[in-house]
């Protein structure tokens, strides 16, 4: 038990680990800060669905799903945020080796590693459930304080339900992935389905009190067949203690069961993934050769590409700015149509607002410095200007970034009718705006490096700069979105467009200049 | 080929490193580089890469400033550290044509080149697999090959027999003493005293960051052996302290 007490101890430490950056005092403020956001954006967003699904099932009549729902939402999106860190964590840890050495059974050293997937999910399930069971408690004008009693049950014993789940997951990803040539595609391919789904699964958000009114014997049926820990749950919540027991045990006893089985194989199955795929049939051919700038720029793009979560996190705006594009040209007069409720003359202008929201999404440059981690000095020994190694790392975010505006644009204006030149600069401000984001965002990684972090997840994810970057681009859309309104609509919309052309050029040389001094500088201290 | 004037580091202006150290490593000849753990060897072996910043002293490659001029400095060296880390995305082809293209190696030079080296420590036949999927020896190996196949005026290399096996040992270095027949240098860090003894023209001995010994093997060692010597010495830092 003590050792048991140990492991997970230091697998807690680890968690709170990959939210720090820096050393000392800076590191517990940035852990704090980082741990703080995350709290406030889960909350936010729980908050907000919380109160519009329940407002949407009150007035369908069907307000007794709205705990299930909720729980079945909060498992699904921790289940998503786990899926590909559960491989890592449960069967890739850095220092299995070691403990695989110590004098601890397997079943303790399965369990600790579980119960670190389990503490991330309570730390998701947790700030999502909150909020939904204040939203629960109120909807239903309840006055019971034995209710967050059995809130306080649920939140605890709801994530060993991902944390199983996503250990499933996890294991055949490594198991498929370890015999694999290509096994990027495979996670890549996994991750943009799970990706879709839940995009899909949150646009009919707003349909969902309709959907329950006319399938509510369905819906009953699915939550005391398929998803019966849930039901129950739903029904404990309500007030039935038989029903909430029956609930937590289906939620503890599948992850025990699960922690059992794979401790029971646990050095088989890491020799297993372990086995190398080394062929031996290559044929030395005659070889091309190229610059180091476009070497420099390959590289970085296979970098993107052979990691799911740098690909989907650091490039999510890229995706959803093609799909977006691609919906329009899709749903012809959908877009139209709701775009014409913002009201007459208000097109574009939000068009060019969606597009400057989701191009702040695309961040690659501000984590590619940490994803260089302990290889650095790969870079560092390399007779590399300043310009060809922050110039490739800033063309990664370009490269992505400037089709899907310019495909982008070529759609909206195809579809919704913008006049050629309004579309131009539109784009031209766009265009602008990303390569200042770009050197910025490199900037505040080389200012905020973290390369030591134990998995590129940590780095893409959570790291400072990653979230710096991201929330400081949404911040910059948002003030140019405000001047827009202020200024922008006596001007018109061509001459801001160009006017902020030209001061996102400004600010992009500006970053430059500082990048090729004091850029170079940090590189060099790293 | 390097020079080294009174070179000192210190980290986060903590104790020094690295204590005024002044040596050069002469052209056409392999200089060992020995010392206890902690010594300061790494530390000096990374600022001569120019991955390590430093502020005191100079380091002058075939006459370049590292800190003035690293990119022409950088371009005639090699670098290959004690555990090398490398691009697990990429496979050990694609990785050496990474390299080449730093180092601006036309197709043919790389394409002979990379064929001779990687059939020399048998290699050839793994290069399309992932580096994810190679061994230690074998990454070690990789890394060895990147830095000869760029044909640097001076090579420096940390700790390079360690995950070494026997062969690929003998062939580096059958592979270092032709880099100094054609001109080169090589400046190597090792605990291994017996190889430097055998193996150098030159020894430098360092001891808590500051040079102690540093000349011909054959006048260092003397009537004894290198391991007598750095033992002596050793006892001699011990009664010092």
């Amino acid at each position: 038990m003590r050792e048991l007490r140990l492991l997970i101890g230091i697998s807690f430490r680890q968690m709170l680990y990959t939210f720090a950056a820096g050393q000392g005092r800076k590191k517990n403020v940035t852990m704090a800060g980082a741990i703080g956001l995350m709290a406030f954006l889960a909350l936010y967003i729980s908050g907000l669905y919380s109160w519009l699904m329940g407002e949407l099932l009150e007035e369908a009549g069907v307000l007794e799903f709205l705990i299930p729902m909720m729980t079945l939402l909060a498992v699904a999106v921790s289940l998503i945020f786990t899926f590909f860190a559960a491989g890592g964590i449960v069967f890739g840890g850095k220092d299995t080796d070691f403990i695989l050495s110590m004098p601890v059974s397997a079943f303790c050293v399965v369990l600790s590693r579980m119960s670190a997937l389990y503490l991330e999910n309570l730390l998701f399930v947790g700030l999502w459930m909150i909020p939904a069971g204040a939203a629960g408690f109120v909807f239903a004008g309840r006055t019971d304080p034995s209710y967050f009693l059995r809130l306080v049950l649920s939140i605890l014993f709801v994530p060993f339900l991902p944390s199983a789940l996503a250990c499933l997951g996890g294991y055949v990803i490594a198991w498929a992935g370890a015999r694999m040539r290509h096994r990027a595609l495979l996670s890549n391919l996994i991750s943009i389905a799970l990706f879709l789904a839940l995009m899909a699964g949150s646009m009919q958000v707003n349909q969902i009190g309709t959907l329950l009114l006319n399938h509510r014997k369905e819906a009953q049926r699915l939550f005391m067949t398929w998803l019966l820990p849930i039901g129950l749950l739903g029904r404990g919540m309500d007030g039935d203690w038989g029903a909430l027991l029956c609930s937590l045990c289906l939620c503890v006893l599948p992850f025990l069961g699960i922690t059992w089985l794979f401790s029971f194989r646990y050095q088989a199955i890491l020799s297993g993934l372990k086995s190398r795929l080394v062929r031996t049939d290559f044929c030395l051919k005659a070889q091309k050769a190229q610059g180091p700038f476009a070497a420099m720029l390959k590289k970085e793009i296979s970098r993107f590409f052979s990691t799911p979560s740098y690909l989907l996190n650091a490039g999510m705006g890229a995706v959803l700015l093609l799909a977006a594009g691609v919906w329009m040209a899709v749903a012809k007069e959908l877009p139209t149509t709701l775009l014409e409720i913002a009201g007459h003359g208000t097109t574009d202008p939000l068009v060019l607002g969606c597009m400057a929201l989701l191009l702040s999404m695309i961040y690659p440059s501000a984590v590619s410095v940490s994803l260089e981690g302990r290889t650095v000095w790969l870079l560092k020994e390399a007779p590399l200007k300043p310009s060809v190694l922050f110039g490739a790392k800033i063309c990664l975010n370009l490269t992505l970034a400037w089709p899907c505006i310019l495909l982008f644009t070529a759609l909206a204006s195809l579809t919704l009718g913008i006049a050629p030149f309004r579309a131009a600069c539109m784009a031209l401000a766009c265009l602008s705006m990303t390569g200042f984001l770009a050197a910025a965002g490199l900037s505040v990684n080389l200012c905020f490096p973290r390369l030591d972090a134990d998995n590129d997840t940590v780095v893409i994810k959570q790291s400072a700069s990653a979230i710096i970057a991201c929330l400081g681009s949404m911040l910059i859309a948002g003030a140019a979105a405000g001047l827009y309104v202020l200024i922008g609509r006596k001007t018109g919309l061509e001459v801001f467009c160009l006017a902020m052309t030209a001061l996102f050029a400004g600010l992009w040389m500006l970053t430059w200049r500082w990048l090729m001094k004091e850029g170079a500088l940090k590189f060099e201290a790293l | 080929m390097l020079e080294i004037r009174d070179f000192s580091k210190s980290y986060h202006g903590r104790k020094k490193a690295v204590d005024s150290l002044t040596f050069t490593v002469p052209d056409g000849q392999i200089t060992g580089f020995i010392g206890h753990n902690g010594a300061g060897k790494t530390t000096t072996l990374r600022c001569v890469a120019g991955i390590l910043e430093f502020r005191e002293g100079t380091i002058a490659i075939d006459g370049y400033d590292i800190r003035k001029e690293p990119v022409k400095a950088k371009q005639v060296t090699a670098f290959l550290p004690d555990n090398p880390e490398l691009y697990d995305f990429m496979t050990g082809i694609r990785y050496l044509k990474f390299v080449a293209d730093l180092y601006r190696l036309p197709a043919d030079v790389r394409t002979q080149r990379i064929g001779r080296y990687a059939d020399a420590f048998g290699m050839t036949k793994v290069l399309g697999s992932p580096v994810s999927g190679y061994s230690h020896g074998m990454k070690q190996k990789l890394a060895l090959i990147s830095a000869l196949i760029r044909a640097p005026k001076l090579l420096v290399l940390d700790e390079p027999f360690v995950g070494l096996d026997p062969q690929a040992a003998f062939v580096m270095k059958q592979f270092l003493k032709e880099i100094c027949s054609q001109g080169g240098s090589v400046l190597f860090s090792t605990h291994v005293l017996e190889v430097a003894e055998k193996l150098c023209d030159r020894i430098a001995i360092i001891r808590d960051g500051k040079l102690v010994e540093e000349g011909p093997t054959g006048q260092i060692v003397g009537k004894e052996s290198l391991e007598t010597v750095f033992m002596e010495l050793a006892q001699e830092g011990g009664q010092d302290a």
